[in-house]
This record gives structure tokens, C-alpha cells and sequence, in this order.
């Protein structure tokens, strides 16, 4: 799971937020699937190099919010009926995909709409392999 | 302290190499005996004296080693931090790595005596047994332990590199002057109080290095240069006023007052004037101190002649003003004077040294000639000036001796001396000789002698005035005295002046008329028995049932004061205080004056020649010990006392 | 935790002056490391660090001030606190002839709780050889020891005097990682002085800079991050016309200026995007490094 969450610590976003996002984002593209056991609070800050009461803060309001949790004895888990991500949460995380990609593309020389013809691709190939089998 | 064990438990295998030296010095001694140039010697001495040899230089060694680094090291590299992050106290820490250190210095010492003690013992050696090795070890203990602290100090002072150790050696100097000055100064007089004083420093010395260094750990911590703050302030603030205190108590003990004499043991009053030398036991100063003065009986003035173990006995010239005394260490014996008609009368050194002792000195009545006495050699030298008039050393065997305070000048050029010469080995019996050495010619002649009646022991000289000489002998038999007025220069009997019973204690004198007095007591009956100048009985006057009398002197012509006493037997007179009265010798009548005194002159101090010079009246008469050896003067007249030295109880 | 002080710091410093001679070291700083926190004291060489950490620690006394530790002095009551304090200091300062093993034994008999068994498995898994005598440990492994036997019995303040000084980077992360996982475990209060900011700035909740002996900023990481800004500018403006925002130090940049400040807002920031010339200024946030860098590098000074 830790390959796929990214921690910056000169971000200015606080490390917490940064885990939370993260988790979030990869059960909503269902890369953690709904009850899949998640790495603990020491594992978790053990890879990612972090203060364990980090982790922990973030997996708390993760619980809070029902996308984790908590089987006494066993660990911690995705929920089961993880709730999708808020319209709100992602509209950020999309916009701010979205003008990385118009950067990007607006540096390079594009137009917009050899962006936008990119972007339609990519998005097909994307849907096509996850109907395939799973990312 | 839990930890200082901990603590003390790993310095000890830290530095366990110590120990492999000292087994392996061990080995030294035991090889020694065979060492080419050694062998002659018993292997025995040679192993003790090698193990001990090499158990002080290794207590030394370590000593100064461990001092220097058990502690030192770890603060000057940073490294005391080690222990200052772990629940070791500081005083535990500093506990647990000197303790160790010491059981190194004591575990090595005893590696290298112990073979050569177990040996010895083996080989049936008395003179090295467990005891020795006990005491050694001590003596190495004591001596490890200084140098353990004394090298840590040293050590702290050295790595911090300030000016602080400026203060530390300038103090240091100010101890060592002081401690000194405090030994040197009792080492002159009481050697035995120095030795007391000098281990009290000692021990001084091992506190205040120890604790000195306990109080920087724990104060100082991390922090070197506070550290040496407080290890300074506490090594000189033991130390200095332990020195200052020292020097104090010296420089008391060497300085005592006649009001610090507990006792008078020996007195001998001036011929002339109120002057008398005073020795007596002073307290605080150890046992057997005494101090020696010259005082004033009738006012305050004092010459104080010394202090120490041993009595200054001083003489005066016949006119009472001056006094001369001996001031010796053992080597080398210098000739002090006063002259007591100063108001303030202090004690000069005269230019006339000699090596040894002194000897007894006699003066001139004149003033003007001084005799010394020492062994059988006689030196007369002219006074004031000291200057040596003539020499001469007195032929005899080697057990026969010249009277002691019986020598007398007869005239500026004729000094009289008596030469006892021995029949046998127990010098019980013989022979008297009365020698005249004169001075111009420098000839030492024999002009007669004095020979003991049959069956009768050593003749002694009780007195002696102007040609003629009181002798007293014993009977060897019935133990009683036999006294008899003989010629000054040729020593022939000119009359036997009676018996008088009593075997001790008697008084014969010559009175300033030339009648003789003899006062004894027979059956515990005391009388005094008068005799003309050639020796015929005139008067016998009772005194009364006392077993002890002793006559003081001539208050006025004829007036006797007489001092009597109860004694048990074989107990001396001088020890119990009696009553004292005046005798009228020409009309016998006994005038009762007070009680419970004795004469304050002990009669083995009194010289022939300062008796002679004394006149009826003067004072050396009235000077008495009340029985808790206070010294007073007697009113003649009233009887009343005048304390002068000491506490007299409330009548 | 047993004798924790309820609700107050675990350490802290009042006015803590120290003064060498004629140089003040610490000057009147205070801070307060909170309980089940992690607090990273941050300066230069020579900042006073050290000075800080022996008088918070109760092995040197301070000029002036206090040292608290679990509420009491230190100086008074080191011996006993340090019963539940481990200490990593700089420099290793361990007897060199010990072994790993005959220290973690020595340490055992002196805590009254000490786990010898996770002490020599720490180690162990260090890959640190037990055998070996300290002096003859490298650099890496005598840190790992430090920390063993720091953590060995189990306490509830741990004390880092810069415990990554001169270590590579393998080491390095060994290091953090051991600190990690006792965090994890036991939730541990520590007080970490470092300047190497690249680990450390995963772990640290609270930050505090020391500079020439004075404190700059004692406050959350979150805090610190939240304000301070790298806003890159494309025109050559004066610092003056960034105002409300307050201008630490600017640099030129290849295509105009990088100012640096240390009251952002999202607010202020949006209200200077609106001015003449400024829209395409860019705020990227900063690392602890960078912040550090403009707090004391090279003279700077700055006052929040």
C-alpha cells in the first residue's frame, strides 16, 4: 500500500492530511479493496519514516469517517461499505490533477484540444484495463 | 550505596591489569635472596625487606596512577556524562571509583607482602607474623589513600586550565608554613604533643583531599572548572584552619605563664632578694610538660626559661639579679641569662656554647666567676665576660663522680669540689675527696679527705660554711645517721654531733653565727638539737610528735622556721603538708605559725654554695606549698598566706 | 506511565541562561517538551545546544534560570530522574573497553525496570557485534548502542543530543527507525536536538530553533509549515509591496525573485494575486531545512 502513497514532508499540507488523502484515494480507485487488512500505525510510520502518533491521527479520523476499521485483536481494516469519496474531496483532488496536466501540457506547447484528445485516451485505456482485471 | 558497587565493580575489572603487575612484582621478592651479590645475605631480610620495598613503591605508583585517572580522565574527555545519564548519584559515582581504586591499592600491597609473609611463617621466622603484615598494610593504606585523593585534586587542578591554580599553590604555601611552624615549634619541646598534632594534621590532610574531591563531583559534576571552584574551597577550608588552629595551639603550648603551672615540682629560691626558679607540670600540653620559670615571689615579674619534658634548672648569683640557665637540644647547650633588675626582664643568649648538655654551674658569691661542671671536666670562666679562665678534667675511676650542688667557690681564684670515689660495685661506700682547684696556676689539687666511719656507708655533705663542713653518714646497720662537723680543706673530724633517729628527711645546718642545728625525729618524736661552733650540744628543743621536719631557714638571727610533718613510712616528707613554726634556738621556745604547708624548696635542688650565701631574712624562707601545691609566701609576723602561684582552697 | 506529572511538560527549561567567561551560550530561553510528544530543538554549531541539554539534564548548572525535569529541579534531582530518562548523547561516550554486552549489564543493574532481552535482540537485529569493545565499534554501531541503551529501560523521556552526527546514511535510517518503533510502541516523550533535517522532519510534532544562544520559534510543526512560504515572483518588486505579507529575506531568481515569508496565509497570498504584475507568483511550501536555512543561515535573523 505504501508504494501507492506518497508522503512529502515539505509539503505544506500536514503529513496526517497527506496519509488520510492518500488512503482515501487509493480505496476509491480500489486499489484497497473493502476489507483488506491495512499496514499498522508502527509498520505504517516505519516505512514511511513518520511519527507514529502521525499515523495514528490519521488513521483515527480515517475511522471516523468509516473508510477504516478498527477489529479488536485483529487490526485494522478497510470497512466494508467504505463510504465513496465526497463530491467535495474529489473535485480537489481532480482539479489539482487537472492543472498539473494543463501545466504540463501548455509548457510543452499543446493545444487544447491535443490535451483534451490525450486525456480522453488515456482515460479508455485506464477503463479498459481495469474491466480486464483489477489494478 | 547500591551503585557506587555497581560502579566500583566494573572500575575493578577495568583496571584489573594492575593486579597482573602486582603478581608479577610479587615475584620479585622472592627472587631476590638469589640475586649474585645478595646471596651473602639471609634470604629471610632480604625477602621481607624487598616486599616491602616494592609494596610501597607499588602502593605509590598506583596511588598517584589511579588518582589521576579514574575520575580526572573520564571528566577531562567528556565521558563522565556516561554515568551522569544514568540514576548514579554523583556522590555514588565518585564513592564507587575511589573505592575501587583504593581496594586496588590495598589488593596490590597485600599480593606482594603476602608470599613473603606466608614463607617467613613457613620457615618458622618470628620476626614477621600476621601482625606486621597487618600493620604494614595499614601504614600502606594510610599512605595509598593521600595520594589516591591527592593526585585526583592535583589532577582536577592541572586539566583545568585557568589561573585559578594560582590561589591553590599560594594557599598551599600558607598551609605548609603554618603546619611548619606548628611542628617545629612543639618538635622543640613536646615531642610527644608534636607527634599527636602531626597525625592530626595527617588526618586533616586525608579529609580534606577526600572530601574535597566528593564535593567537586558532586557540585562540579560535568562542569571542570567548577569543579576545581569548589574542590579549592573545600581542600583550603579544611586545611587552613585545621593549620591555624595547629599553629595557635603551638604557639600556646610553647608559651605558658606561671599561672599555667598546675603543680611546683622543684624550687630553688635566690640567695638574696624575692627571686626563686619555679619548674612545674603545665596542662593540655601532653603528659610530663612542664615549663621552667624565674619569678618574682613578691610582684609579678617573670622570666619564662622554657618549656618541654624536662626542667631548666636556672642558679643566681649571690645577689639575686641575675639568673643563669642551660638552653639545650641534646647536641649543643647554650648559657642564658636575665638580669631580674630590669622591670621587664627577658632571656639573652650569653656566647658561651658548648656541645652536650650543660653541665651544673656554680657561681662566685662575688659575681665574678662561673664554674661548669660536666662529667669530670671543670671550666672557670671570669663573668661578666665569660671569658675562659682555666680548665681541667678530674682524675678518677670511672664510677667515681663529683657531689652533685656541692661545688663552691672559696675566692675569686679557688673553686672547692667534692670527688666521691667508690669501694665497691654498688658505690654504697667510700671515700670523699675534697679537691681545690685553683685558678691563676690552673692546678687541680687533692687537699683531703673525708672517709666513712666503720660500718658506716658513703659519707654525704649536708652543709658547708666557711672552712667547715657538715657530713652526715649512714649506719649500715642500724640504718641511723650519724652527723659530724669536718674540716673545709682537709677533711679531718672535728667533733660527732650525736645521733638523730629517723632515717629520712632530716635537717643539718649551719646557722649565720656558726652554731649547727640538727633537726630529726626518733620514735615519732621530732626535735632540734642545737651545737656550738665547735660542735658541743648546747640546747635539745622538742617539737613535738611529728615523724618529718624540716627547717627552711634563718628569718632573723637565731629564729628558725621550722616545717613539720607526718609522713608513713617509706613514704617521702615532701608530700604531706604539716605545720610550721619558729623556734627560738637560744631560748627554745617553738612559736606555732600555720598548718598544712610544706617548704616550697626541695632540698635536692639547694646548693651548697647558695645556702652558704643566704642571709637570715631572706625571703626563700617564707616560700610553702599548701597541700594542693599552691605556691604562698608566710607572713612571719601575722602568719597570713600570700598566694602566688596556683588556687588555694577557702580555709 | 508510573510518576509522570499529570498535564505538566516531562522537561523544560525557565530562562535558562549559561554563561562561559564572557560568552553567553543560552540566553534566557524556555521551552517545554510536552508529555508523549516529540520535540526537535534545531540550531547551528555552537547555538548552545549542548549547553542546553547538560543543564536540562541536571549534570551542569546554570548562570541563571531553571532546569525542570518531571516537574522538579534537575540539578537536585538528576540521579533519581534519570532513572526515567535514556540519554543519547553526541559524542558516544560509553567506556571504549566495555563491550556491547558487559555495558547493557552494567546498565541492567543500574534501572530498576530493564529489559536485557530486547536490549541484546535490538542489537542483534543492528547487526551490532556484542562482542567487540567499544572503542572498536563504528560509528554507525556505537550510535545503535547508545540508543539500546537508552531505551533498555523503557523510559519515559528520551534525550537525543544530535544522535545522527556523522553516521551514513544506512546508520542514519537505522537510527530513526529504532526511534520510530519505540515511539510506536511505547509512545515515549523525546526531546531530539539535531541539525541534520532530512530524517528528522518525518517524526517532529513541536519545533524549536536555537539561534546564537536565543530562542526563534517554539511552536508545532504544522504551525511553522502553515506560515512559511517560498513565494516565487516574476517581476523584481520590492519587499515592501508584498506587504500584508512579511518578507524574511529575498534572492533573485533566474526569472525574477523568490522572497521568502513567514505569515502566508491563503488569504493574504490571494490578495497579492490580485495586484498589478503579480499573477504569476507561485507559493511552494518549505522544508523544516529551508526554513532553518533562513531562520539562522549566513547572519539572517528572523523574528516572527
Amino acid at each position: 500500500m505504501t508504494a501507492g502513497l506518497h508522503i512529502d514532508p515539505s509539503d505544506a499540507t500536514p503529513i496526517w492530511r497527506q496519509i488520510e488523502a492518500g488512503i482515501q484515494r487509493l480505496v476509491a480507485a480500489g486499489a484497497l479493496a473493502p476489507g483488506v487488512a491495512v499496514p499498522s500505525v508502527r509498520e505504517l510510520a516505519r516505512a514511511l519514516r513518520i511519527n507514529p502518533a502521525t499515523a495514528a491521527k490519521a488513521y483515527q479520523r480515517l475511522v471516523e469517517a468509516r473508510v477504516l476499521a478498527v477489529r479488536r485483536g485483529e487490526g485494522t481494516f478497510v470497512a466494508d461499505a467504505p463510504p465513496t469519496m465526497s463530491k467535495g474531496a474529489r473535485r480537489e483532488i481532480v482539479r489539482a490533477a487537472a492543472t498539473r496536466f494543463a501545466a504540463v501540457a501548455v509548457t510543452a506547447g499543446a493545444t487544447e484540444p491535443e490535451a483534451a484528445a490525450e486525456l480522453s485516451s488515456a482515460w479508455r485505456t485506464l477503463a479498459r484495463e481495469r474491466r480486464g482485471g483489477g489494478a | 550505596m547500591r551503585t557506587a558497587l555497581v560502579v566500583a565493580r566494573r572500575e575493578l575489572w577495568e583496571q584489573r591489569a594492575y593486579l597482573v603487575a602486582a603478581a608479577l612484582a610479587a615475584l620479585l621478592p622472592l627472587l631476590a635472596p638469589f640475586l649474585p651479590g645478595i646471596s651473602r645475605y639471609p634470604a629471610g631480610d632480604v625477602r621481607l625487606l624487598a616486599a616491602g620495598i616494592i609494596a610501597c613503591t607499588l602502593t605509590v605508583l598506583a596511588a598517584v596512577t589511579l588518582g589521576a585517572t579514574v575520575l580526572g580522565r573520564d571528566l577531562a574527555d567528556g565521558r563522565v556524562g556516561f554515568y551522569l545519564s544514568r540514576p548514579i548519584s554523583s556522590t555514588a559515582l565518585w564513592v564507587g571509583k575511589m573505592m575501587a581504586a583504593f581496594a586496588l591499592i590495598l589488593a596490590m600491597a597485600f599480593i606482594v607482602l603476602a608470599p613473603a609473609t606466608v614463607i617467613s611463617a613457613t620457615m618458622g621466622d618470628q620476626r614477621w607474623a600476621a601482625r606486621d603484615l597487618a600493620l604494614t598494610l595499614g601504614l600502606l593504606a594510610a599512605l595509598g589513600f593521600v595520594l589516591l585523593h591527592l593526585a585526583h585534586d592535583v589532577g582536577v587542578m592541572w586539566r583545568d586550565r585557568s589561573w585559578w591554580p594560582v590561589i591553590d599553590v599560594v594557599l598551599f604555601a600558607v598551609v605548609v608554613y603554618l603546619a611548619w611552624r606548628a611542628l617545629h615549634q612543639l618538635m622543640v619541646s613536646f615531642t610527644e604533643v608534636m607527634t599527636i598534632t602531626a597525625v592530626c594534621l595527617a588526618a586533616a590532610l586525608a579529609v580534606a583531599l577526600a572530601l574535597a574531591g566528593l564535593v567537586q563531583t558532586v557540585r562540579g559534576r560535568s562542569d571542570l572548572r567548577a569543579g576545581h571552584r569548589w574542590l579549592s574551597l573545600t581542600l583550603w577550608g579544611v586545611l587552613v584552619p585545621a593549620t591555624v588552629a595547629a599553629a595557635v595551639y603551638s604557639h600556646w603550648a610553647v608559651t605558658p605563664t606561671p599561672a599555667d603551672l598546675r603543680n611546683v615540682t622543684a624550687l630553688a629560691a635566690a640567695p638574696r632578694r624575692a627571686w626563686a626558679w619555679v619548674d612545674g607540670n603545665v596542662g593540655g600540653r601532653g603528659p610530663y610538660a612542664c615549663a621552667s620559670f624565674v619569678l618574682d615571689t613578691a610582684g609579678t615579674r617573670y622570666v619564662r626559661l622554657g618549656t618541654g619534658y624536662w626542667a631548666r634548672a636556672a642558679v643566681f648569683t649571690s645577689d639575686g639579679s641575675r639568673a643563669l640557665w642551660w638552653e639545650s637540644d641534646g647536641r649543643e647547650a647554650q648559657l642564658m641569662t636575665a638580669d631580674l633588675s630590669q622591670p621587664n626582664p627577658v632571656p639573652e643568649a650569653t656566647i658561651l656554647t658548648l656541645p652536650g648538655s650543660g653541665g651544673e654551674l656554680v657561681l662566685a658569691p662575688a659575681g665574678d666567676r662561673l664554674a661548669i661542671l660536666d662529667g669530670m671536666m671543670v671550666s672557670v670562666y671570669a663573668l661578666p665576660a665569660l671569658k675562659l679562665l682555666a680548665a681541667a678534667r678530674v682524675p678518677g675511676g670511672e664510677r667515681s663522680y663529683l657531689l652533685w650542688r656541692r661545688s663552691y667557690f672559696l675566692s675569686a681564684n679557688e673553686l672547692r669540689m667534692f670527688h666521691f670515689r667508690p669501694d665497691d660495685e654498688r658505690g654504697e661506700s667510700g671515700t670523699l675527696a675534697i679537691l681545690s682547684f685553683d685558678i691563676a696556676s690552673r692546678r687541680l689539687q687533692e687537699t683531703g679527705r673525708i672517709a666513712p666511719a666503720t660500718g658506716y656507708e658513703k659519707p654525704e655533705l649536708a652543709a658547708a660554711l666557711r672552712n667547715r663542713l657538715l657530713v652526715a653518714q649512714r649506719d649500715r646497720g642500724s640504718l641511723t645517721w650519724l652527723t659530724s662537723l669536718h674540716d673545709g680543706r682537709t677533711g679531718a673530724r672535728l667533733a660527732a654531733l650525736g645521733t638523730a633517729a629517723s632515717p629520712w628527711a632530716m635537717t643539718r645546718r649551719f646557722l649565720a653565727d656558726g652554731r649547727v642545728v640538727v633537726a630529726g625525729s626518733r620514735d615519732g618524736q621530732a626535735s632540734l638539737y642545737v651545737f656550738s661552733p665547735e660542735g658541743s650540744e648546747e640546747r635539745a628543743i622538742s617539737l613535738g610528735r611529728w615523724s618529718t621536719v624540716w627547717s627552711s631557714g634563718e628569718v632573723a638571727p637565731a629564729q628558725l622556721v621550722i616545717a613539720t610533718g607526718r609522713s608513713a613510712e617509706g613514704e617521702g616528707f615532701l608530700h604531706h603538708g604539716g605545720d610550721v613554726a619558729i623556734v627560738d634556738v637560744n631560748t627554745g621556745t617553738v612559736r606555732p605559725l600555720a598548718t598544712g604547708l610544706r617548704p616550697a624548696e626541695f632540698p635536692w635542688w639547694q646548693t651548697l654554695s647558695s645556702m652558704a650565701a643566704r642571709e637570715p631574712g631572706s625571703p626563700a624562707a617564707w616560700l610553702f606549698l599548701t597541700r594542693e601545691g599552691a605556691l604562698v609566701c608566710l607572713n612571719p609576723a601575722t602568719g597570713a598566706q600570700k598566694l602566688i602561684l596556683g588556687r588555694q582552697k577557702p580555709s | 506511565m508510573s510518576g509522570q506529572v499529570a498535564g505538566g511538560p516531562v522537561a523544560a527549561v525557565e530562562h535558562l541562561t549559561v554563561r562561559y567567561d564572557h560568552v553567553i551560550a543560552v540566553d534566557g530561553v524556555t521551552l517545554a517538551v510536552p508529555a508523549g510528544s516529540v520535540t526537535l530543538l534545531v540550531g547551528r554549531n555552537g547555538a548552545g545546544k549542548s549547553s542546553l541539554v547538560r543543564c536540562l539534564l541536571g549534570q551542569q548548572r546554570p548562570s541563571a534560570g531553571t532546569a525542570r525535569l518531571f516537574g522538579k529541579d534537575a540539578w537536585r534531582t538528576r540521579a533519581r530522574a534519570m532513572a526515567r530518562i535514556g540519554v543519547v548523547p553526541e559524542s558516544p561516550d560509553a567506556p571504549v573497553t566495555m563491550t556491547a554486552r558487559q555495558l547493557a549489564a552494567f546498565c541492567a543493574q543500574l534501572y530498576p525496570r530493564w529489559d536485557a532481552t530486547g536490549v541484546l535482540e535490538r542489537l542483534r537485529c543492528a547487526h551490532v557485534p556484542l562482542e567487540l569493545p567499544f572503542g572498536r565499534l563504528s560509528k554507525g554501531e556505537r550510535a545503535q548502542v547508545s540508543l539500546a541503551l537508552a531505551l533498555g529501560a523503557s523510559p519515559e523521556l528520551l534525550v537525543l543530543d544530535d544522535p545522527t552526527l556523522g553516521l551514513d546514511p544506512v546508520a542514519r535510517r537505522a537510527v530513526f527507525d529504532e526511534l520510530i518503533a519505540e515511539l510506536a510502541d511505547r509512545g515515549t516523550s523525546v526531546f531530539l536536538t539535531s541539525h541534520d533535517l532530512a530524517g528528522v522532519e518525518g517524526i517532529a510534532e513541536r519545533v524549536a530553533v536555537l539561534h546564537l544562544g536565543r530562542l526563534l520559534v517554539d511552536e508545532t510543526l504544522e504551525e511553522l509549515k502553515a506560515r512559511w512560504r517560498g513565494i516565487q515572483v516574476s517581476a523584481d518588486l520590492g519587499t515592501a509591496s508584498l506587504a500584508p505579507l512579511h518578507v524574511v529575506h529575498s534572492a533573485p531568481w533566474p526569472w525574477g525573485a523568490e522572497v521568502v515569508v513567514d505569515n502566508f496565509t491563503q488569504e493574504r497570498f490571494a490578495a497579492l494575486l490580485a495586484r498589478e504584475g503579480m499573477a504569476g507568483a507561485n507559493a511552494e511550501p518549505m522544508s523544516l531545512e529551508d526554513i532553518f536555512l533562513a531562520l539562522a543561515g549566513n547572519g539572517r535573523g528572523g523574528q516572527p
